[in-house]
């Protein structure tokens, strides 16, 4: 496991993580943040009802011109976040952009993985910058950019 | 870079709306952390996380995201009905966010555009939001691309 700056050299690659989102992972995913709910309250504006939508339900995605039911891309954002903080427990996500190319579907096998591609220290730290990608059988879902913070020793 | 060949509700351009605050419990950081199959012990184990430096069970980062998904915001009533789904999303985290943090958001149109690829042309909504806690401390940027098809 990697812990520190030093161990880590430009072009190395993010140990992968290989997963499967299932239905029942994706409907707790809504009900962790309580779909259809006010969290910040006294915004004023209408929150959509608690109803079946693309990222649950088969017959709703298909109606909308979809294969199937998706993964919500603030989900699987956070497991992208993952890549990082699984290869070292350590580091501190500073920024994340991610671009959606094609829907991320339900019960497939998904890869993610990262290329470091710059470094630098700052203030006492090491800062990395990754090239990221999620990508499945049927292609590439998901290409982007991380940047986090790694203690030098 | 707004498009003048998009009609929306133009006055929504650079507005600011403010949301309310929301208390991040611990049992809202360990859901989320479960969900996105986060298995490290600070997102878990408050004494894990003091031991890390953290105040508390800590979140991770990308947690604002539950909190974008409620704000609610105004409807930019777009000439484009087709279908609207995320583009992309940028974040930056600038502190951590600890069960016991009130978070409060403050979200802004930001652009709304127009780009013609191969399956036609596609509207951009573009919304920019901001995290504070309870010491008005800035915890994070969101920025969130949405297109929607003609």
């Amino acid at each position: 496991m990697v812990r520190f700056f030093h161990e880590i050299e430009l072009g190395d690659d993010i140990d992968p993580i290989e997963t499967t989102i299932t239905t029942d992972q994706v409907k707790f995913f809504q009900s962790t943040w309580g779909q259809g709910r006010t969290l910040l309250t006294g915004s004023g504006f209408t929150i959509e009802e608690d109803k079946p939508s693309r990222f649950t339900s088969d017959e709703v995605a298909i109606s909308e011109g979809l294969a199937g039911a998706v993964v919500p891309g603030i989900m699987h954002m956070g497991i992208v976040s993952r890549l990082v903080t699984d290869w070292i427990p350590t580091a501190k996500i500073t920024h994340l952009d991610v671009i959606w190319r094609q829907f991320v579907p339900h019960n497939k096998v998904l890869k993610i993985g990262g290329i470091v591609t710059d470094m630098r220290k700052e203030e006492g730290k090491g800062i990395c910058e990754a090239d990221i990608s999620l990508d499945s059988e049927i292609g590439r879902h998901v290409t982007g950019k991380v940047i986090f913070s790694v203690d030098l020793e | 870079m707004t498009s003048e060949n998009v009609e929306f509700d133009r006055s929504l351009l650079g507005q600011e709306f403010p949301s309310g605050n929301y208390e991040v419990t611990s049992d809202v950081i360990k859901s989320y952390s479960t969900a996105v199959g986060e298995t490290n012990p600070i997102h878990f184990d408050e004494n894990k996380a003091k031991q890390s430096g953290y105040r508390s069970i800590v979140a991770p980062p990308t947690i604002v995201n539950i909190l974008i998904r409620s704000l609610g915001r105004p409807k930019v009533n777009l000439s484009f009905n087709g279908m609207t789904a995320h583009a992309g999303q940028s974040l930056e985290s600038f502190a951590p966010i600890c069960a016991g943090d009130t978070i409060g958001a403050k979200t802004l149109l930001k652009d709304v555009y127009t780009k013609t690829g191969r399956t036609g042309t596609m509207a951009f909504v573009v919304w920019e939001t901001v995290f504070s806690n309870q010491n008005d401390e800035l915890v994070a940027k969101a920025r969130e691309s949405f297109f929607t098809q003609k």
